[in-house]
């Protein structure tokens, strides 16, 4: 059995006694009512993680980052380049949004390249499980082969055991590509059933004369590939995804399997949220939404999750930055519980 | 109500701190208000960077209509709810012991004694305001006292150091006085703002009937921006006497007081909202210091963000009043303020700028 069917085989529903037990004893100390979602919150953290005395959560950030074939099409504001400056920025001079709002919210960043087109050995601190120097142009050809995506998915299933192991319980997916929301309107349109021009957004806030060719490709390539049904979770990933977005798909299938939180961020990982959740629906009781992405199809993204979001701050960055501040946010109510029950921080 | 002098925010700061997030490693305007908490900031505190807020809670405690037909309660609910503060046990000061920002909660009019609970201030004007269709809930001097007490507590939060205050309220019977406030700076109908209920009297009537006891007042204003700045004022603080309570009087003061010592307020649900609304109608420069926090369903609440062109970005169902959501406003501003510090510019991470879009221009590489 390969250690994917392991994984899926092995996702159950969380924990309903943790959550009820939540619930009641907050309901004894203050009536939930008045506290809203933040109740929900809670519960579904606690029995996520199967915690029968809830402890503040210990977040780790993962971003996972790869090329697009078809960013020699020119869909994205940002030269090709950037992935691996953007990348480096993560690591090195740690000046980027992800790193940013890591510090807000107390996670620790594990980066890994997924299949950066660029040798990226020079960067100190950077997992590396490179599936190709960038994926193929699905323009022409499928991003990956469905060996490739499950290779990914592996990947990102064992890095999330690594990091469970030692403790994080949370995690906060992002990730960096250039050209990454062509691939995401692309999966997101095959899971949700949206035409091109309703899946397709201005990523890194391109040009309208950008925006038009984006929308030609996903149109094109959702003709190309018509025939995938949206029940073929690798099938859509192999043939339209990205190597980072399978990494980001192993992450929250290898949590659900090891009872660890997923916070999903925007567009994209919703994109990898559908895989995971196609492939085993249970996947969800581990999966917890953050932000409404600014980006056109978030919200029908969501939708298809079954998920609403918490926060909207009209962010459109990627990079786990909405997920970050829903982590913020997941903090501070643990710390009301605590408050109320009359627990410890 | 003493005088005041409110600065406008300081343009160059913003400029300058502007020029810095669109030049951070991220494509043009991507952490959205984010980036404007930051530029305002910046604006706030005349800093183009500004960093490591401090920031407080603030939490005031009136019953309303305590002569008024549906005061079954008689303060209990209120005294309980301030009894968890005194004890420590709310979710308020569990968000804040996280945020590490103190909770400071004074009873300026709860119809029930506190003065058994050693934690809270007692500040008390008048137990409980009363029913305007019985007379003014609160008198002109009460009135006054409740706008000086305010002005002090911002002056005195000043003095311990802070730059933003989250604030909120305890109180039965809010709603009323929050209704009526609101209704009559927004130009609003009431029934516009009243909960539609499954049973008993509909909107309409509900409305008639407030109207039936309040009109006598004459506190409606056809066109506040008509008024002078004088007589604007007068306006507002006759509403507040006539309609408004302690709580509202209080927090009106305080946010008038904190703006003048360029200090940011966030505000959250009907009570705070509508002193929010009094303060900015008397002083329209306050609008740039206070900032939204949690949304809420109930219409007040909408109508006043309507008004004031403020969008919440919290969604989690709130009801509770006890300045949590505002509480929950402070961890955003933190988030700002990472990312303003904490993130490099693509020169300083040598990173390639936006060639396409609204970016391209405005970012600029490593010469």
């Amino acid at each position: 059995m390969s250690l994917l069917q392991e994984t899926c085989g092995a996702i159950t529903g969380r924990n309903q006694e943790i959550e009820q037990h939540i619930i009641d004893s907050w309901n004894a100390a203050s009536s939930v009512e008045q506290y809203g979602r933040l109740v929900n919150v809670v519960a579904q953290y606690g029995s996520a993680t199967n915690q029968e005395t809830l402890t503040i959560p210990k977040p780790c950030m993962i971003i996972a980052s790869a090329d697009h074939g078809v960013a020699d099409m020119g869909v994205s504001a940002y030269p090709k380049e950037t992935t691996v400056g953007m990348t480096q920025n993560y690591l090195i001079p740690k000046g980027a949004g992800a790193n940013s709002l890591a510090n807000y919210c107390g996670a620790q960043m594990e980066v890994i390249d997924m299949g950066i087109d660029a040798d990226m050995s020079w960067v100190p601190g950077l997992r590396s499980h490179k599936l190709g120097m960038g994926t193929k142009n699905f323009v022409e050809e499928p991003a990956m082969t469905r060996e490739q995506a499950i290779e990914g998915i592996e990947t990102g299933i064992r890095l999330v055991k690594e990091k469970i192991d030692e403790g994080f319980n949370v995690f906060l997916v992002g990730e960096m590509g250039i050209s990454n929301t062509t691939a995401s309107a692309l999966m997101t349109a095959k899971f949700a059933g949206l035409t091109a021009e309703e899946a397709t957004g201005r990523g890194t806030n391109i040009s309208d004369e950008r925006l038009k060719l984006k929308q030609r490709i996903v149109h094109d390539v959702l003709e190309k590939y018509k025939d995938i049904p949206k029940d073929d979770a690798i099938g859509i990933l192999s043939s339209v995804g990205g190597f980072e977005f399978a990494c980001i798909v192993g992450v929250i299938l290898g949590a659900a399997a090891n009872n660890g939180l997923v916070i999903i961020d925007g567009f994209n990982t919703s994109a990898c949220a559908l895989v995971a959740k196609t492939l085993v629906p249970e996947v969800m009781d581990y999966v917890m939404a953050s932000h409404l992405s600014a980006e056109k199809a978030a919200k029908s993204s969501l939708v298809n999750l079954g998920l609403e979001a918490y926060v909207d701050l009209g962010l459109c960055l990627g990079e786990a930055s909405g997920s970050s501040v829903q982590m913020g946010m997941l903090d501070l109510a643990v710390h009301m519980y605590l408050a109320i029950t009359g627990g410890k921080a | 109500m003493r005088t005041f002098n409110i600065e406008p925010l300081h343009v160059p700061s913003m400029e300058a701190c502007r020029l810095r997030i669109d030049n951070l490693t991220k494509p043009i305007y991507s952490l959205a208000t984010l980036e404007t908490i930051a530029e305002r900031f910046a604006g706030i505190l005349a800093n183009p960077k500004p960093n490591h807020l401090r920031h407080g809670v603030l939490i005031v405690a009136a019953d309303h209509l305590v002569d008024g037909p549906q005061n079954n309660q008689h303060g209990s609910e209120s005294y309980a709810a301030i009894k968890r503060f005194n004890e420590g046990r709310t979710a308020t000061q569990g968000a804040a012991f996280k945020l590490n920002a103190d909770v400071h909660v004074v009873n300026v009019g709860l119809e029930q004694d506190t003065s058994d609970l050693e934690h809270i201030d007692q500040q008390v004007i008048r137990k409980g305001s009363h029913f305007f269709g019985v007379e003014p809930v609160i008198s002109q001097d009460e009135l006054e006292r409740a706008l000086e007490l305010g002005f002090t507590y911002a002056d005195k939060l000043h003095a311990d150091g802070l730059q933003v205050v989250a604030i909120g309220n305890i109180g039965e019977r809010v709603f009323l006085d929050s209704l009526v406030t609101t209704a009559t700076i927004t130009g609003c109908a009431y029934d516009d703002i009243l909960v539609h209920t499954e049973c008993g009297p509909t909107v309409e009537q509900r409305a008639a009937h407030i109207h039936s006891f309040v009109d006598r007042f004459n506190i409606a204003v056809d066109d506040w921006s008509a008024l002078s700045e004088s007589n604007r004022r007068d306006a507002v603080l006759h509403l507040l006497h006539i309609a408004g309570g302690l709580d509202i009087a209080f927090l009106t003061g305080f946010i008038l007081g904190a703006t003048s010592h360029r200090m940011a307020v966030v505000f959250d649900n009907a009570v705070t909202g509508a002193a929010v609304l009094a303060a900015v109608t008397i002083e329209p420069l306050v609008k740039d210091y206070v900032f939204p926090s949690a949304a809420y369903e109930e219409p007040i609440h909408k109508e006043q963000c309507r008004f004031l062109g403020v969008k919440p970005c919290l969604y989690y169902n709130l009801q509770i009043d006890e300045a949590l959501g505002s509480t929950m406003g402070l961890s955003i501003i933190d988030a700002s303020m990472h990312m303003l510090n904490d993130m490099k510019t693509f020169i300083e991470a040598e990173v390639s700028v936006a060639e396409d879009g609204a970016g391209k221009g405005r970012q600029k590489n490593k010469e």
